[in-house]
């Protein structure tokens, strides 16, 4: 089974959208992170972010006869295809960290899956990103560790944002559509499903190493979704559901499927609007401008 | 919050120099913000942070070729003001062709030291 041409443009849409959607995020800490060395650092990973959407964006303009710009900038809501866990708005530090330790963690799987993708400009690219997730990466634990097993107030905080986030970031493997021609062309070399399940068990461990594992059983659920734009989201008739989380023979894993259409079908929550229109307000006000 | 001392080396073959000072409550953490605050532009191979009126220089563990990053990074300088004479003078030599001309005068030199 190949894929169309859709399904690869949607594949690198959703790891490119999911950077910059969470980089633009990233970015509003800029001047208000609790201290001068983390507003610097944090403002640098939201660039690198952006930088990385920037290359995948380059990779899927040829296929669309879009540029980078016309991309990031130029689509209608709808045609955004984030998970839902990129758009929600910073709340406070330990939201931002919890998110960015999810969103990180989740990207790190994808990625590695990625670097044995038979599409060879994806792989090859993947390798690089890795590079500087990595750090991304250096950058969450060393703050998560530090929240975990500070005072109680951090602590607490903290475990407010995991408990809000990871009902959404579990959606981050939302199913894509033609997913299954992906798979098996090799394009996508595991399904979401599978990645999911890697994911999962590996940070429940590292919840439990710290006891903040009860956050995998009372979390909130991921918000209801809206149709946005002109609405032509595809049609699901029912709220968007993510499989539920248990523990199974010593290890986190989740139980059921993801029903409805959430962000990698372009249906997203009403926090999208605003940043949307804030993001991409310049690029609308003046078409075609060059600077 | 204590203070670190930030050192790097520009090239493998210097040997560390202060560079900078940042406040972080333990080493790990002080090795992740000095990368991001003193190194994101590639301004050098190797850095490693003091706490201050300590002897130990604890040295980050990235690869040379990953401080300041691998992808880029162009985007990131500064060059809002680069060419700004050339394209006054693009522009003013346009508008002579349609028989115009910018006649609000310059600002005075040297206005600072007036």
């Amino acid at each position: 089974m190949t894929p169309s041409d859709d399904a690869r443009v949607t594949l690198l849409l959703s790891l490119a959208d999911d950077e910059l959607i969470l980089g633009h995020r990233h970015s509003e800490w800029t001047g208000w992170a609790p201290h001068i060395e983390e507003d610097l650092a944090f403002s640098s990973i939201a660039q690198d972010e952006m930088a990385h959407a920037r290359l995948l964006y380059n990779l899927v303009g040829p296929i669309l006869g879009r540029d980078e710009d016309s991309l990031a900038f130029g689509r209608q809501p709808e045609e955004y295809l984030n998970a839902l866990l990129c758009e929600r708005p910073n709340l406070d530090w330990g939201y931002s960290i919890a998110r960015q330790y999810l969103y990180d963690t989740a990207d790190a799987v994808r990625l590695e899956a990625l670097t044995s993708s038979t599409w060879k400009e994806l792989a090859d690219l993947v390798e690089v990103l890795r590079l500087e997730e990595t750090y991304h990466l250096d950058h969450a634990r060393v703050w998560f560790q530090r929240l975990a097993e500070g005072p109680v107030t951090g602590r607490q905080r903290l475990a407010d944002g995991l408990s809000t986030g990871i009902g959404e970031a579990v959606a981050i493997f939302e199913p894509l559509p033609e997913e299954e021609a992906l798979v098996s062309d090799g394009l996508l070399p595991r399904q979401n499903e599978d990645l999911l399940a890697d994911w999962l068990g590996a940070v429940g461990e590292e919840l439990e190493r710290v006891s903040l594992d009860f956050v995998l059983e009372r979390h909130r659920s991921v918000g209801e979704m809206v149709p946005t734009g002109s609405g032509e989201v595809e049609e699901v008739g029912q709220a968007f559901n993510v499989p539920g989380l248990v523990k199974r023979d010593g290890r986190w894993t989740h139980e059921g499927g993801f029903a409805g259409a959430g962000g990698r079908r372009g249906r997203h929550s009403p926090d999208f609007q605003a940043l949307w229109e804030e993001m991409t307000g310049l690029f609308r006000a003046h078409p075609g401008a060059r600077w | 919050m204590p203070v670190w001392d930030v050192f790097g080396k520009r090239t493998p073959g210097d040997e560390f120099v202060l560079v900078g000072g940042i406040k972080a409550p333990d080493t790990e953490m002080a090795l992740v913000l000095a990368r991001e605050t003193h190194f994101r532009h590639k301004e050098g191979v190797a850095y490693g942070v003091r706490r201050r009126g300590e002897e130990e220089l604890h040295v980050g563990s990235y690869d040379p070729d990953l401080i300041g990053g691998v992808t880029d990074r162009s985007y990131r300088r500064q060059e809002a003001y680069a060419g700004v004479g050339g394209k006054l003078k693009r522009v003013a030599r346009q508008m002579a062709e349609q028989g115009l001309r910018i006649d609000r005068p310059r600002p005075p030199q040297h206005r600072s030291q007036a």
